[in-house]
């Protein structure tokens, strides 16, 4: 079956697509399981290779981010976040409900604030960096990096250590703005730790 | 493997072997800078788009049937709507061509001020041929066009019907100023046949006292007369 030799053959990296989404190591094996039993529950007739490698991979994803939601939501009562929160008295001063502000942080805490984030960092590179990034991920029309070579008349490998000098300045970027999850650190608040109380 | 030689963007692509891949993975395990640089790359990848162009690619590339399936759905638009367009207008190109390959008139057809009506270029195309008659049977149905006006009088003139060419020309070479030279050179032509020779000469000397299409035929045939 061509979906089994596909993740069979990508699994490692399917591993660590888990691994940099959820905020547990422990956790990987339970999202992979689970990504695998979704995936083939779903009557997915797919018959191109690479097609059905995109699919996996966004089907990973896609499970890695509802298992980082479920995690917050199931450890965590409100009560628990409530009192981990710094800005606790400034929340109940302002009058704001508690139970959206939590809700609007753990969409922040998903991966769709930090893909915001990250895109809204690709606009401030400067503009090398810039056009190779969006050119590698296929950001805002700018042609695929093969084509921008021949138009730029640049190696491709020119155009590759852009796009990787772009990463570099966006992992600096951000890691300024928001510490890693992944860097052990003991004054990090609740929000950039595990969802699980017992791995901080 | 050290964090230089990473190649994190080909594991995304899922373009490594195997080994590398194995490889990769174990150091991104263990390095939280590089896990770092591939979150970041998985915000970028957006799965979905990937989806969405790589799928119509191959399926363009890779079957016959989808292409001829786009293919079919382009001429299906594109057919009818050239078809109208040159319904309404005309074909420029051909009625051009049909105009300056004929040897009478020796004038290209200014087609941007050109009729409406498809009927002039079955007109053209008929003088074209060498078919006269028919081609003024047919031009005389647009009598407010000076192209088919000025085309018809040239058939005359070839149907050896001196007068009722003049006659036509005169008309042409009033509401026309496109065709008011061409026309001067055949009603020249016309008023030779008809043995107004005087008449004709005037005509013919206004030509060639002016740089255009037909002033060295005009020099040319003014000789002629002269020394006959």
């Amino acid at each position: 079956m061509l979906i089994e030799k596909v993740w069979e053959k990508n699994q490692r990296l399917f591993r660590s697509i888990v691994r940099a989404t959820i905020r547990n190591p422990e956790d990987v094996d339970d999202v992979l399981q689970e990504t695998y039993r979704r995936i083939l529950n779903t009557p997915w007739r797919i018959t191109d290779p690479q097609e059905t490698f995109y699919y996996l991979k966004k089907s990973v994803r896609n499970t890695s981010i509802d298992w980082n939601r479920k995690m917050f939501r199931r450890n965590l009562t409100v009560k628990e976040q409530v009192s981990d929160y710094e800005k606790l008295e400034e929340l109940q001063t302002s009058g704001d409900n508690p139970l959206s502000s939590l809700l609007e942080k753990e969409r922040e805490l998903t991966d769709a604030g930090f893909a915001r984030e990250v895109l809204n960092a690709v606009d401030e590179l400067p503009e090398k960096p810039r056009e190779a990034v969006k050119s590698f991920f296929s950001l805002d029309g700018v042609s695929p990096p093969k084509q921008l070579c021949a138009q730029k008349n640049i190696p491709y490998s020119t155009l590759r250590s852009r796009m990787e000098k772009g990463i570099n300045l966006l992992r600096e970027k951000i890691s300024q703005k928001n510490p890693s999850p992944f860097v052990k650190n003991k004054s990090r608040t609740l929000l950039h730790t595990t969802g699980r109380r017992a791995v901080k | 493997m050290n964090c230089k030689n990473v190649l994190l963007y080909e594991y995304l692509s899922g373009t490594l072997t195997p080994e590398e891949a194995g490889k990769t993975g174990d150091h991104l395990d263990e390095c939280d800078e590089c896990r770092e640089k591939f979150r970041i790359m998985l915000a970028l990848d957006n799965p979905r788009m990937i989806d969405r162009e790589s799928r119509f690619q191959r399926i363009l590339k890779t079957s016959m049937r989808a292409r001829m399936a786009v293919a079919g759905f382009v001429l299906a638009i594109l057919v009818p709507v050239l078809y109208s367009y040159f319904l309404l207008t005309g074909v420029p190109g051909k009625t051009a061509n049909l105009a300056s390959a004929e040897p009478y008139p020796a004038v290209l057809l200014d087609t941007r001020n050109s009729s409406p009506e498809a009927g002039i270029s079955t007109g053209l195309l008929l003088y074209r041929e060498g078919k006269f008659r028919e081609a003024l049977a047919e031009l005389k149905k647009y009598e407010k066009n000076s192209d088919a006006m000025f085309f018809a009088g040239i058939s005359m003139y070839m149907l050896n019907d001196p007068a009722k060419a003049l006659e036509q020309l005169n008309r042409v070479k009033n509401i026309s100023g496109k065709w008011s030279l061409p026309a001067d050179w055949y009603r020249a032509q016309c008023l030779l046949k008809l043995g107004k020779t005087d008449e004709a000469l005037a005509i013919l000397k206004t030509i060639s006292e002016s740089k255009n299409h037909y002033q060295q035929d005009a020099l040319e045939l003014l000789r002629k007369i002269n020394n006959q």
